[in-house]
């Protein structure tokens, strides 16, 4: 059977990159792998300082992982939100932490998926920037396809 | 009746991702369009090889990589764009103007030295387009 991988944010439309994902996998007669990956909490890493997380930075590691349970937690919270919006109980749901691209490119590779659904995030401001990078880097090293919806 | 426009780049993508469309196309019963821009930006000339001599052949090529993925891949009907202009630009202009439902690009065309400089075709139809953009990458990189 084949696997879609639908990687999602916190965008306030995600919903069209869950529903555009739901669709082509219906069509491929494929199983859904729902992915939400969460800013290192430990580290300073760029993602801390976007939008959703402006708090985060440097902190100390005791916080950082009760910090990142937390997070864990709201991921997956969202992606069974999603799982129900979609209405795929079958539906797999992966959390993950730190490099959005890295964390969907490891996820396509240890659950075997045929494509990639994401968003192009083409947001404004410094989340452009941040975030535009996310489907770039994820285009560079990929070697499946990718199935990018435009979210504006 | 649901649209996929294929951009069809003459490289050796190009069957790969001819595929990739076709199975979309097929999956949800969408006509199939088939672009294929010829971008003279950056042609130098060179002896009597003038940029019309370079535009005529490179319509001449298309049309004869387009009647060899139809027989190639068995596909019935298509619509047939040859475009002249900027890649991306011209693609996403394409899309438009025929309603496409979904784009299918691969990442490797024939941009050479302005991949480099510039980012691929394909990012720049993700950064351009406002309908889902399926994106074919070489196997191996």
């Amino acid at each position: 059977m084949k696997k879609v991988l639908v990687a999602l944010d916190n965008h306030s439309n995600y919903n069209l990159v869950s529903g555009k994902g739901s669709e082509l996998a219906r069509a491929l007669a494929a199983s859904i792998v729902l992915l939400h990956v969460f800013p290192d909490t430990i580290t300073t890493s760029p993602n801390a300082f976007s939008g959703l997380y402006p708090m985060m930075g440097i902190i100390d590691i005791e916080q950082g992982l009760k910090l990142a349970e937390q997070l864990d937690k709201e991921s997956k919270r969202f992606l069974n939100q999603v799982k129900d919006e979609i209405n795929d109980k079958e539906a797999e749901i992966y959390t993950g932490e730190g490099d959005i691209a890295n964390v969907i490119l490891e996820t396509a590779a240890n659950c075997k998926v045929d494509i990639i659904v994401m968003g192009s995030h083409s947001r404004s401001g410094i989340d452009k920037i941040l975030m535009g990078n996310v489907a770039k880097q994820v285009l560079k090293h990929s070697h499946l396809p990718l199935f990018i919806v435009p979210v504006k | 009746m649901k649209k996929v426009l294929i951009a069809i780049e003459g490289g050796p993508l190009t069957e790969t991702v001819v595929q990739h469309g076709i199975n979309l196309a097929h999956l949800i019963e969408a006509e199939i369009g088939l672009v294929y821009v010829v971008d003279a930006t950056g042609f130098m000339g060179e002896g009597g090889y003038t940029i019309q001599n370079y535009i005529q052949d490179s319509h001449t090529e298309a049309k004869e990589l387009f009647a060899k993925l139809k027989s190639e891949f068995d596909i019935r009907q298509t619509w047939n764009f040859i475009e002249d202009g900027k890649l991306a630009a011209k693609i996403i202009e394409t899309a438009i103007e025929w309603k496409a439902d979904y784009i299918v690009v691969g990442t490797h065309g024939r941009t050479g030295v302005s991949h480099l400089l510039m980012g691929s075709v394909a990012e720049h139809v993700i950064r351009l387009s406002n309908i889902p953009v399926l994106v074919i990458t070489p196997e191996h990189k």
